[in-house]
């Protein structure tokens, strides 16, 4: 077979232009320099990378696992470090600064000890474990409705506050910060000595009989 | 016959000297070494990666050449040149995806700094349009096409390097051809000929 670009003097056009594209094109050479310059490079390697290649994925492999490992011992906990500050709701609690709200029970400052019988400290709201119950992982709507709740009570405002913890309850009925929307819902209602606090707060204790709110239930309770 | 490969190479002088006796990295290295910078070019391999890629082959070539059989040199030689290409395109794919590309040096960039310089500058336009031609097409026409059209190979040689039969060589090259006129005519290349 005659090459295309011996097809110069061809009566279709098309292989005219073809062979004349090929023409001008020259067979691929290196120079006697990249020669030499590839030959002093290969005797340069040596064999000693091909020696040492076992090493590779002899060291790859722990590599990979202590990473593996690593990042499933680490990972949680810088997890839960991390999490609960920038999108947990009860941390911020306590790590914002409280404003200077004119809350009757909590003046000057908000990390100070309850102010009257059975009130909670908004820190005492915050989880003392990240995960301690089986319940679905706090989510944001439903943090960003406790830490409204929360940010009421402290106003004062405890109507809304146990307003807000109802409907939380109702959105989340196995949300992650049930305990504390008791908790605040039978607090801020026992705040405006409100019939419900007993209730409330029985409700509280039937459902965490060994709470961390446990104390300030039994105290409405004996109050009420 | 294609005039370029009525030439005897050294690769064929060597094979046929040692017929049967095992060969040294020497005679290899002296006899192939611009058939394996011809193949990585056919098979793909940009100009400017050609020479690490050449080195690659034959860093190869040293550590596998006792394990040779000694049937087909430039079958075997030709395989660890794919094989050796297709993973640099693997890497090149890997750095353009995830590490970001780089410019494209000149596909077939094969210049000569002593060339005339409109002769060059219509040689580098010639091969810039060929080598958009070219990827245009699948890859083993293309590797047929280039070894036959470009570098000069024969039929049977090729045949002998890809390890297949001569008449899927011409079927390739059949197809080839057909498809590279037809995108000459397409990119209006051939209302620029008399």
């Amino acid at each position: 077979m005659k090459p295309l670009r011996e097809h110069l003097d061809d009566p279709d056009l098309a292989i005219r232009a073809s062979a004349a594209l090929l023409s001008k094109v020259q067979p691929f050479e290196l120079s006697s320099a990249q020669r030499r310059r590839i030959r002093a490079r290969i005797d340069a390697a040596g064999e000693a990378p091909r020696a040492m290649a076992w090493l590779r994925p002899a060291f790859a492999i722990p590599v990979l696992l202590i990473v593996g490992v690593a990042g499933a011992t680490v990972g949680p906990r810088l997890y839960r470090a991390v999490v609960p500050q920038n999108s947990f709701e009860p941390s911020p609690l306590s790590a914002q600064p409280a404003p200077p709200a004119p809350a009757p029970r909590a003046p000057a400052a908000p990390a100070v000890a309850p102010a009257e019988p059975g009130s909670i400290a908004p820190e005492d709201l915050e989880p003392e474990k990240p995960a301690p119950t089986p319940h679905a992982a706090p989510s944001g709507p439903g943090a960003a409705l406790m830490m409204e709740a929360l940010q009421a009570r402290r106003a004062g405002d405890t109507a809304r506050a146990q307003r807000l913890t109802i409907e939380y309850q109702k959105k989340y009925p196995n949300g992650a910060l049930k305990e504390e929307a008791l908790a605040i819902a039978f607090e801020s209602a026992a705040a405006r000595k409100d019939a419900s606090a007993t209730r409330l707060a029985q409700k509280y204790l039937a459902a965490f009989p060994r709470g961390r709110f446990r104390a300030q239930a039994e105290q409405v309770l004996s109050n009420h | 016959m294609n005039a370029m490969v009525q030439r005897l190479s050294p690769l064929d002088v060597v094979l046929e000297q040692h017929e049967g006796a095992t060969l040294t990295f020497e005679q290899v290295y002296g006899s192939s070494f611009n058939d394996v910078a011809r193949w990585i070019r056919a098979l793909g391999g940009l100009p400017a990666d050609v020479e690490d890629l050449t080195q690659e082959v034959f860093l190869v070539v040293r550590r596998k050449l006792s394990g040779f059989d000694g049937r087909n040199l430039r079958g075997w030689l030709y395989r660890i040149a794919q094989r050796t290409v297709r993973d640099y395109r693997r890497r090149a794919w890997f750095r353009r995806v995830f590490l970001g590309g780089g410019s494209t040096p000149d596909p077939y960039d094969n210049a000569t700094a002593d060339a005339d310089p409109s002769e060059l500058f219509e040689r580098k336009e010639a091969e810039g349009l060929l080598h958009g031609l070219l990827a245009q097409m699948s890859e083993v026409r293309r590797t047929t096409f280039i070894l036959f059209e470009i570098e000069g190979y024969s039929g049977e040689e090729i045949a002998e390097m890809q390890s297949i039969p001569l008449n899927t060589v011409w079927t390739r090259l059949h197809h080839a051809r057909k498809e590279f006129t037809r995108l000459v005519s397409e990119s209006g290349r051939a209302g620029s000929v008399k």
